[in-house]
């Protein structure tokens, strides 16, 4: 029998999640098909898989989609090596933003980010996962404070004095020229 | 007037009006995908950070070994030069060092010790070494101001390693901490520390050098001469009088170097100090306060740092390579810290600079006398005294 190369795919987090048919080369680059892979036998993965994550199928589809674009680049696997299609080692290069890429992260709503993130992390896709902490901290460079609070959805919980001592702890050449003319 | 329109419209370019209104619910994130996304800012955005919430503060107290090793890999490159100054002089004896993989294949694996309370120590270390990079280009184009310009980010690499270099010199030489255990304050210890680094770095380390040099000599402490020169600026067609500019000006000719031989000696984030925030001190006896207060010591003798790289350099002419081509004196419009003027010269830079660890062994005589004539001469702040 032929491997399987269609993979079946489903969120069972909440009850009723859509069954997905990834191709096996796109889901390889999750870490944890591959262990899945490993452990059983081409029958078993007839039947679905059954994962479970807190994302809706809507976040889940997207990082589909980048798998199944993404099929044929080198797959990171468990003990940290590159492989390629031919399950040869690839030298690690740094991840860079393909132009699709760029289309792809730039077309996703705040939700749909968050959920990349969750999922890419429980899936174990290490390109994916790097390339959208690397599109947040893309997000936030070289904002003010105030503005990073916005993009995060974060209030600040610092007390005016407390937020004053850590500018002062910041301060980088300390001033010190007022106790030195008061001495 | 320049056209702010372009510029706006440019940056406008860079930010689509779509990632502004895109947000991420980060407190809702794992603790790791928050240190992920910490670890792929700049510096500076890190630094931000901490003022952000306290959940955010916390975690990068708690994570900042991770965290700032993929930021040094990229804002504070070369890393070898940054950990050789965490180990010498920010975190003694807190065993860092690299992992021999990490710094090569880029996958940062920067051993950094984990400890809360090294955590300022090194951000204030990395602030300072930024504002070291903001602050030089003024300092080094001082006197071309018709070359003005900023670094580019190859020669903002060099303008670190040379920082890093002169860190460490300065802990181990010009205190006001002792110098270290196996380390010896002569001039051969001296020397002998300045040869592992190679020719090529020399050159960029004396290019920080006499810029820093010439800067104290202007702006922290002008000489006597040059406060007449530059008039009073309060009343400019009032002549100053010889006592005030001496109330003001920091001594002429030899008293004047001998002051700023002796304030360099300065730990480089006092010097940094200084140079920043001089207009803060009104007298020369605050200023005098200040260094005193930094570096009670700092009065027993001037700096060594010169000597020691102009002796290197020195005796590696005998070496296998050509003598050294470049003068080693500064301001000059190219070279050092900065770009040659052509590719030829730029190329040359590679040849010397794998000399590292040579020139132990023909020490010339007559450059041992340099060394006495530099000992005897004395340090000193005040010109009046």
């Amino acid at each position: 029998m032929a491997p399987i190369q269609i993979l079946k795919l489903q969120n069972t987090f909440k009850p009723g999640g859509k069954v997905f048919e990834v191709e096996r080369a796109a889901a390889e680059h999750s870490g944890l098909v591959q262990m899945l892979l490993q452990d059983f036998d081409d029958s078993d993965l007839e039947a679905i898989i059954p994962i479970s994550v807190d994302v809706s199928d809507k976040g889940l589809a997207k990082v589909f989609e980048w798998m199944t674009h993404s099929k044929d680049l080198p797959k990171t696997t468990d003990d940290g090596s590159v492989r390629g299609p031919d399950d040869s080692a690839v030298n690690w290069k740094p991840l860079t933003f393909s132009d699709w890429d760029k289309k792809f992260f730039d077309a996703l709503d705040s939700e749909a980010l968050y959920e990349i993130l969750i999922a890419a992390n429980y899936l174990d896709i290490k390109p994916l996962y790097e390339l959208g902490c690397q599109f947040v901290a893309n997000m936030i460079r070289g904002k003010t404070t105030e503005q990073i609070r916005e993009i995060l959805n974060i209030t600040s919980d610092f007390n005016p004095e407390e937020e004053l001592r850590i500018r002062e702890q910041k301060a980088l050449v300390k001033d010190e020229s007022e106790t030195a003319e008061k001495n | 007037m320049p056209s702010f329109g372009g510029m706006q419209q440019a940056v406008g370019q860079l930010r689509p009006a779509a990632a502004a209104a895109l947000t991420v619910q980060l407190e809702d994130l794992p603790v790791e995908t928050t240190i992920e996304i910490l670890s792929h800012l700049d510096f500076a955005t890190l630094d931000k950070m901490l003022l952000v919430s306290r959940r955010l503060k916390r975690i990068i107290e708690s994570h900042w070994a991770t965290i700032l090793s993929a930021v040094v890999e990229q804002d504070f490159s070369p890393a070898e030069g940054f950990l050789a100054v965490l180990r010498d002089v920010i975190l003694p004896g807190s065993g860092v060092h690299s992992a021999d993989s990490g710094i090569l294949n880029g996958s940062s694996q920067l051993k950094l010790p984990s400890s809360a309370g090294g955590f300022y120590a090194v951000m204030n270390f990395c602030r300072a070494v930024k504002r070291w990079e903001a602050e030089f280009p003024s300092l080094r184009f001082c006197y071309l101001p018709q070359h003005s310009r900023s670094l580019e980010p190859h020669e903002l690499r060099r303008l670190r390693s040379a920082l890093y270099a002169w860190w460490r010199f300065a802990h181990a030489f010009h205190g006001p901490a002792p110098c270290p255990p196996g380390l010896d304050n002569s001039p051969e210890g001296r020397r002998s520390f300045i040869r592992q680094f190679s020719t090529a770095q020399l050159h960029e380390l004396y290019d920080l050098w006499s810029t820093i040099d010439a800067a104290v000599g202007t702006r922290v402490c002008p000489s006597t001469s040059a406060v007449i020169a530059m008039g009073n600026p309060g009343a400019p067609w009032k002549m100053m009088t010889m006592e005030e500019a001496a109330r003001i000006g920091w001594g002429t000719y030899a008293v004047h170097i001998e002051i700023v031989q002796t304030m360099v000696k300065l730990r480089p984030e006092d010097l940094l100090h200084l140079l920043v925030y001089r207009h803060r001190y009104a007298t020369k006896a605050s200023v005098i306060q200040f260094v005193r207060l930094r570096h009670p010591r700092i009065e027993e003798g001037p700096q060594t740092l010169t000597a020691a790289i102009l002796d290197v350099v020195e005796e590696r002419q005998s070496s296998p390579f050509p003598p050294f081509p470049f003068k080693l004196s500064f301001p000059l419009n190219h070279g050092g810290i900065l770009d040659h003027k052509t590719p030829e010269l730029e190329a040359l830079r590679d040849v010397y600079n794998t000399d590292a660890g040579s020139g132990v062994h023909d020490y010339p005589q007559w450059l041992q006398d340099r060394d006495l004539s530099m000992t005897v001469r004395g340090g000193r702040l005040d010109s009046n005294s």
